[in-house]
């Protein structure tokens, strides 16, 4: 037990040195750049705070919270969603695994071929309302992508539900394998229904794994949702779909005021540390029961 | 009555699951349906099968785009940087989830926090890191950064499968007198087969559709991936639907195919990886 | 066990190999510069096989020919990173010889990175309208060196399907000449059942972006240019208040196509038009959505053409919008072959490398020796007889021109968020932002 404490940092060494220079150092130097103008390239002029300043003027940047908010709104239906489906399939019914690998298929496609796909899907005369249409439901072909509220709706639908669920499923499938069957038996000589034990037995069992899964909702809808909206919406109509990171992009790799995007980058810096400190309680509290 | 019960109850659960699959299988058949029409069609068909298949969009893809030759290169390219990645993911992985070191914890918690950063915020000084260290227009340098912008949570996914292999196992390891390297080379990496396909293909999948980094990273023709392939595809003005959608369609097939190869394989792991715990 | 093993060697073995593969193919190129000038050039375009890159083979074909000590490398890049990868080259003083440009503002950034031409441009300048030349130069200042060679003449217009207006009995040769005969058309191809105007609206409105550089074309006609300096401004303006209205009223008239709030401008509203979808379109002159493209679909008589759409409050009439440089070529300083490169610009921006450059791929050029008659199309002769307004857009911040714009334009027309004064004000704003920048 005493001597294995240098393998170990050995064997963590390759990973460790990696992160330090490939992320932890960018990182520091974003916050860093956010106290200059530069347009991404020549000479960087400190300004002191004045892109913080620019920035809590500026109108975009609370519209842009205010659209990552109502995103992050969708992460309880993104959690229970992927569990139900998951308990569903735990019944062992015929054909579950083929359900399975189905529900899985947006997720091997990537974020930026589901966007292309989605923004196709939603359009007045698309897919979708054909659908809607031919079932009688004339009343909910609606504009998805040109009223702004329903846009923002749809993205937080698709995106942040339904594109993550067929991962859920793989993910809680794996955690709700390990709970004991003999607590599945004791509910059923209680004569317990389905819903009963759902809540009762199969939620309580994954716990850990659900908030696991909470901060993983969290990170792909602050810091991973880019590529999506960039195919899906361009962050519109008008800026319906603009959250912090499409700002980033727009202030860094459009308008090249690369200053002043890493001052709306430190703002997600801040959001995703406060995030990360939960996820390091919920680690404390999990190892603690380990 | 109990069996009425049940039959009412599966039903209900064929119907959602069903409509669920249907919901994801039909963003495929449409690409594949409207990959198969020409313009012209497409104008005036846009959800029904196509009257007149056509090959043209995959012509224009494969043969016209230069698809192959990128094709290519993301089949050299992302064995090699997985090979790096498992290599990564699993030495940490067996560290943080089996052996005992100071500071394991809090190591443990920062490599963590490093998941979280969006690769916009990155990108920049990640690329003026490259070019001081001359990686870039080097494959060497994109594997390094895409291992340290993927191994994390590769790393998570090991470290809580190790952390449920038995202890008994590594003390009868360590009674035969086995060095910890042997031990995890004899030893943790076959017993690990299950996760490690997993990571294979959460890996070859985030690599295979990873832009920005390749983008900066990858300048030269020669040396171009598919993913960035398709984004020259698209031009200044864009792509017709119909030759997107052969597009997309010609990007996601290595992806496809090896979940459709690995389909068995994924099932397992992701049960006798929970299973033991 | 054992065949994992030696799964793992051969993986292990790929590693090196690969090393050695990436490598190997970066010296031989090295080695083919030896001795010779080897140009290396970037661009946003060479990735459209269909419609470009069979042409920039050829030119670039015809020029090694011409220049035997010249070796051409051309790299074509993603559209949608590529002020990124240049932004990129620039920071490590390394990178291609030729780079292309949008010209305007994203031109002007690069000044300080790319050379002066004068001297090279010298012997064949009058080729080129001293208009191109000075939107080409340092900041766009005529009196400063020119900074890039211009390869197209962008602008925009209004095209229109002959035989739709025949059906619904409107006189298919004489195009709408003010905004009542304008309304009456709309108004009669609606009653006939016809689309009046194919429009392309998701995600960028264009539709709407481009049909105002047509009305402020109107409204300033040659002052626009003030409106970069303040002299000049939307915020008071009445005539552009009443342009706005006018959207808004082809908007609530639904002469705008109602299913093009989800059709994308690229192309697939320019495909609707160019299928007889619709009657009338707002479209580019070069390289997509313009005359070729719909002659070639409706016939090379089929198809009208009329710059703008004339009102009373306009100080102006018939104001043919345009950028006298849609994209160009500059060549970089750190090019340790500019003479090289020069020549390789000059086969593209003149003689036969231009007319192949015009002819194959739908671009218009800003060369008056290219003849446009020869190309058989009498439309874009007719168009070209007008000279040009400068297009208010160019004039802009880059954030603003390409991005900002358009979603003030969808904001007040496709979303109706904001008001017209609102919008007004909006667009006064990047007017400001544009001068203080300077």
């Amino acid at each position: 037990m005493k001597s294995e404490a240098k393998e170990s940092y050995l064997l963590i060494m390759p990973l460790m040195l990696l992160l330090l220079v490939f992320i932890l150092y960018p990182v520091l130097a974003n916050v860093y750049l956010s106290f200059f103008k530069w347009k991404g390239m020549g000479k960087a002029t400190f300004i002191g705070l004045a892109n913080y300043q620019t920035m809590f003027r500026d109108e975009t940047f609370w519209v842009s919270i205010k659209n990552t908010l109502v995103l992050l709104l969708y992460i309880p239906m993104g959690v229970m969603l992927p569990i139900l489906i998951s308990a569903l399939l735990r019944e062992g019914l015929k054909g579950w695994s083929i359900f399975r690998a189905i529900i899985y298929i947006p997720n091997i496609l990537g974020y930026v071929i589901m966007g292309m796909i989605s923004s196709i899907m939603f359009r007045k005369l698309g897919p979708l309302n054909h659908v809607l249409v031919a079932i009688g439901l004339e009343g909910l072909a609606l504009d998805w992508l040109s009223i702004p509220k329903l846009t923002l709706n749809t993205l937080g639908l698709v995106y942040g539900v339904w594109l993550r669920l067929g991962f859920g499923c793989i993910f809680f499938l794996a955690a709700m394998s390990s709970i004991d069957e003999s607590l599945y038996d004791a509910a059923k000589i209680d004569g317990a229904l389905w819903w009963r034990t759902f809540w009762n037995v199969t939620v309580p069992s994954i716990r850990f794994s659900i908030e696991f899964w909470v901060v993983l909702s969290f990170i792909e809808i602050l810091a991973r949702a880019f590529p999506f909206i960039y195919t899906f919406s361009r962050g519109g109509p008008g800026f319906a779909t603009f959250t912090l990171e499409y700002g980033i992009y727009n202030e860094g790799f459009v308008a090249f005021n690369m200053g002043y995007a890493s001052t709306w980058a430190s703002v997600l810096f801040v959001i995703c540390a406060i995030i990360a400190c939960f996820q390091v309680a919920l680690m404390r509290k999990n190892s603690d029961v380990q | 009555m109990s069996n009425k019960y049940e039959k009412t109850v599966k039903a209900v659960m064929y119907v959602v699951l069903g409509m669920f699959a249907l919901m994801a299988l039909y963003p495929l058949f449409f690409v594949l349906v409207t990959s198969l029409k020409s313009p012209a069609e497409y104008v005036n068909n846009k959800l029904l099968m196509p009257q007149t298949p056509t090959f043209r969009n995959f012509y224009h893809v494969w043969v016209k785009g230069n698809m192959l030759r990128y094709f290519l290169n993301s089949c050299l390219l992302i064995p090699t940087g997985l090979v790096v990645y498992l290599f990564v993911c699993i030495t940490a992985g067996f560290a943080f989830g089996r052996l005992r070191f100071p500071y394991r914890f809090p190591l443990f918690l920062s490599v963590l926090f490093l998941m979280i950063f969006p690769q916009m915020l990155l990108s920049i000084q990640i690329f003026q890191i490259c070019r001081k260290l001359h990686l870039v227009n080097t494959y060497l340098g994109l594997i390094l950064v895409w291992v340290a912008y993927f191994g994390p949570f590769g790393t998570y996914i090991m470290t809580t499968y190790y952390a449920t292999v038995p202890m008994e196992i590594l003390e009868s390891a360590r009674l035969d007198g086995t060095g910890v390297y042997r031990m995890l080379y004899y030893i943790m990496v076959p017993i690990a087969k299950p996760m490690i396909i997993i990571i294979v293909v959460i890996g070859t999948q985030s690599m295979w559709n990873e832009l920005p980094f390749s983008l900066l990273l990858l300048q030269t023709e020669h040396l171009r991936t598919i993913t960035q392939g398709l984004g020259m595809l698209k031009g200044q003005y864009g792509l017709d639907d119909t030759t997107l959608s052969a597009s997309i369609l010609s990007a996601s097939l290595v992806p496809l195919l090896l979940f459709i190869f690995f389909q068995r394989q994924i099932t397992m792991g992701s049960y006798s990886g929970a299973v033991k715990g | 066990m054992k065949i994992r093993m030696k799964v793992m060697c051969v993986l292990l073995l790929l590693l090196p190999s690969m090393m050695i593969w990436s490598a190997g193919t970066k010296e031989s190129a090295a080695a083919k510069a030896d001795g010779k000038a080897e140009i290396t050039i970037w661009d946003f375009k060479y990735g459209d096989v269909e419609g470009v890159q069979p042409a920039m083979k050829k030119i670039d074909d015809l020029i090694m020919s011409q220049n035997p000590g010249i070796t051409i490398k051309h790299v074509g890049q993603p559209n949608d990173n590529y002020y990124q990868l240049v932004r990129a080259a620039v920071q490590a003083g390394q990178g291609p010889d030729i780079v292309m440009f949008h010209g305007g503002v994203q031109a002007y950034e690069f000044d300080d990175y790319t050379i002066a031409m004068d001297s090279y441009i010298a012997d064949w300048r009058s080729e080129i309208s001293e208009f191109s030349w000075a939107y080409c130069s340092e900041n766009g200042d005529a009196k400063k060196p020119v900074h890039m060679v211009p390869l197209t003449t962008q602008g925009f217009g209004i095209y229109y399907n002959k035989a739709l207006f025949k059906q619904a009995g409107l006189d298919p040769e004489k195009a709408p000449s003010d905004l009542d005969e304008f309304l009456a058309a709309c108004e009669n191809l609606k009653k006939a059942g016809i689309v009046p105007i194919v429009a392309g609206l998701q995600g960028d409105p264009f539709s709407i972006d481009f049909l105002f550089r047509c009305f402020v074309a109107n409204i300033y006609g040659e002052d626009v240019k003030d409106l970069g300096t303040g002299k000049q401004n939307f915020a008071g303006n009445a005539a552009f208040k009443r342009s706005a209205e006018i959207v808004k009223e082809l908007f609530s008239k639904g002469y705008m196509d109602p299913a093009g709030t989800s059709t994308p401008y690229f192309m697939d509203a320019a495909n609707n038009f160019a299928a007889g979808k619709g009657a009338m379109f707002i479209g580019l002159l070069s390289d997509v959505c313009h005359w070729k493209v719909f002659c070639d679909a409706l016939g090379i008589d089929g198809v009208g053409y009329f710059p703008t759409i004339n009102f009373p409050q306009a100080k102006y009439k018939d104001q043919q919008v345009g950028q006298p440089a849609g994209i160009g070529y500059s060549v970089m300083t750190w090019s340790k072959n500019p003479e090289a490169a020069m020549k390789v610009v000059e086969g593209y921006a003149r003689g036969e490398g231009n007319a192949l450059w015009m002819g194959m791929t739908g671009a218009l050029s800003p060369n008056k020796n290219v003849d446009i008659k020869n190309l058989g199309y009498p439309l874009v002769a007719k168009i070209l007889e007008k000279p040009f307004v400068l297009d208010f857009n160019t004039l802009l911040l880059n954030e603003d021109a390409n991005g900002n714009f358009d979603r003030y334009c969808a904001q007040a027309f496709v979303t109706n968020e904001i008001s017209i004064d609102k919008f007004i004000a909006v667009s006064q704003g990047m007017l400001d932002n544009a001068q203080k920048a300077r």
